[in-house]
């Protein structure tokens, strides 16, 4: 797995290194076309990790709502991690601070449930 | 668990108190260990989530996924927070009711042990500290528990700090308040059984000299039979006080290790978090911790009230 993985790292920055100077276009999609290929090589190993912590989690009592929730923000968080940093390689920083604006959003809106019922909770405890 | 009172003894109501103990550990270990994991799964998927978002640099700072985390770890725990503050409540109720049967009891029981004085003067502050210390903590400190855990939510998702000196002062008025009760309740104590014990020594005498002179030849013989009948009801006042102090740990030993696992998993997840977690997740995890440290000042205060003035009136001091 981390030879595959660094495998596809190292000759995909060697590719890019020697295009991205004839032609930058064929560089981007080169440098796109390598992350998805260790996102997807990386995906396996995520979601064996995520199924031992959802196990543990539904065994231990933590509601399913909320851990699903916490996995939506970490996909979230990944996935615009990676594409921010791919529009900032293609020197477009107003798409990337978009996509993380979008993220934010996306991720509050997520939440949105979980804020709800905490909020009702600290309400019903709350004296007044 | 339901005992025949009246064959009880001493041994056997330690038993009882051990087999709650038991219980209480058996019905709340894995609850505290579902709280500690699912923080400690809460802490891990945040961890990478806040490093997704805020690692690269010039990356907006985003504090979404530990307002998330905390979010999930409040969802968690409010709720076991709520069920405990019910508990609490009931505990001290019952504790309340034991100290309304019992120091009458304990006060008929040492006035014919000879002090009636001290019985008076200690049952009535037993009594009234109690009855003060519940009607505090049902009023004014778990409402204030509530607010300040209301409140380090609110700071912990700003995440500003504009809220934590407000819940510090919670904080530290809910202790405070309960080491003044507990420090004035000690010395009234200590005080006024120095000054009743005295009197009832006198009292004694002078009762004694006043039935050897009143009935003429056996006046004395009776004066020193009565000491048979006193040493009786000494042993009787002791018996009540034992009974007293089963029955004080059999109601709040429960409640007890409930608050205590709880306070631990909670110290334990902040432990486990610290390295992989963001720092205001860490925090806001041991802040958790303080609410169930407050609420175990809360049922120690009031046990010990109950306690030692039990002690007192056997005649310890």
């Amino acid at each position: 797995m981390i030879i595959r993985l660094v495998g596809t790292a190292l000759i995909g920055v060697i590719l890019i290194a020697v295009i991205k100077k004839r032609n930058p276009e064929q560089g981007l999609m080169l440098s796109i076309a390598a992350v998805c290929a260790m996102s997807l090589l990386s995906a396996a190993v995520l979601t064996e990790i995520i199924n031992w912590l959802r196990e543990m989690a539904e065994s231990f009592g933590l509601e399913g709502t909320v851990f699903e929730t916490l996995i939506k923000v970490l996909g979230i968080s990944l996935i615009i991690r990676i594409t921010a940093d791919l529009c900032r390689d293609a020197e477009e920083k107003g798409i990337a601070t978009a996509v993380e604006v979008g993220g934010t959003a996306l991720a509050i809106f997520i939440a949105m449930p979980l804020f709800n019922s905490v909020l009702t909770l600290i309400k019903s405890i709350l004296p007044v | 668990m339901s005992y025949d009172m009246y064959n009880m003894d001493f041994n056997e109501g330690l038993s009882g108190v051990w087999k709650l103990v038991g219980g209480a550990f058996g019905d709340n270990i894995k609850q505290g260990l579902g709280v500690f994991v699912a923080i400690a799964v809460i802490s891990v998927l945040i961890g990478v989530a806040n490093a997704a978002f805020s690692g690269a640099e010039g990356v907006t700072q985003s504090r979404v996924p530990i307002i998330v985390g905390i979010l999930a770890i409040a969802g968690v725990c409010i709720g076991n927070v709520n069920s405990l503050f019910g508990v609490l409540t009931k505990t001290l109720s019952e504790i309340d009711v034991l100290s309304k049967t019992l120091l009458p009891t304990l006060t008929a029981a040492m006035t014919a042990a000879g002090t009636p004085t001290s019985a008076v003067v200690k049952s009535s502050a037993i009594m009234l500290f109690s009855d003060v210390l519940i009607t505090i903590i049902n009023r004014l400190l778990l409402p204030c528990t509530y607010t300040y855990l209301a409140l380090i939510t609110a700071n912990a998702a700003l995440g500003n700090d504009s809220l934590a000196e407000l819940s510090r002062l919670l904080k530290s008025g809910v202790t405070g308040v309960l080491k003044l009760l507990l420090t004035l309740f000690i010395a009234y104590i200590t005080v006024s059984g120095a000054i009743s014990g005295t009197s009832d020594i006198m009292l004694e005498k002078s009762a004694k000299l006043a039935m050897t002179g009143a009935v003429p030849v056996v006046g004395s013989i009776i004066s020193e039979a009565s000491q048979t009948v006193i040493a009786g009801a000494g042993i009787l006042r002791n018996s009540i006080g034992v009974f007293g102090i089963i029955a004080v740990l059999g109601f709040t030993i429960g409640p007890t290790v409930r608050i205590v696992l709880n306070m631990l998993a909670l110290r334990f997840a902040a432990a486990v978090s610290a390295p992989v977690a963001p720092e205001a997740i860490v925090k806001y995890i041991e802040k958790l911790s303080e609410v169930f440290s407050l609420m175990l000042g809360m049922t120690v205060a009031s046990v010990l009230v109950l306690f030692i003035g039990i002690v007192s009136c056997m005649g310890a001091f």
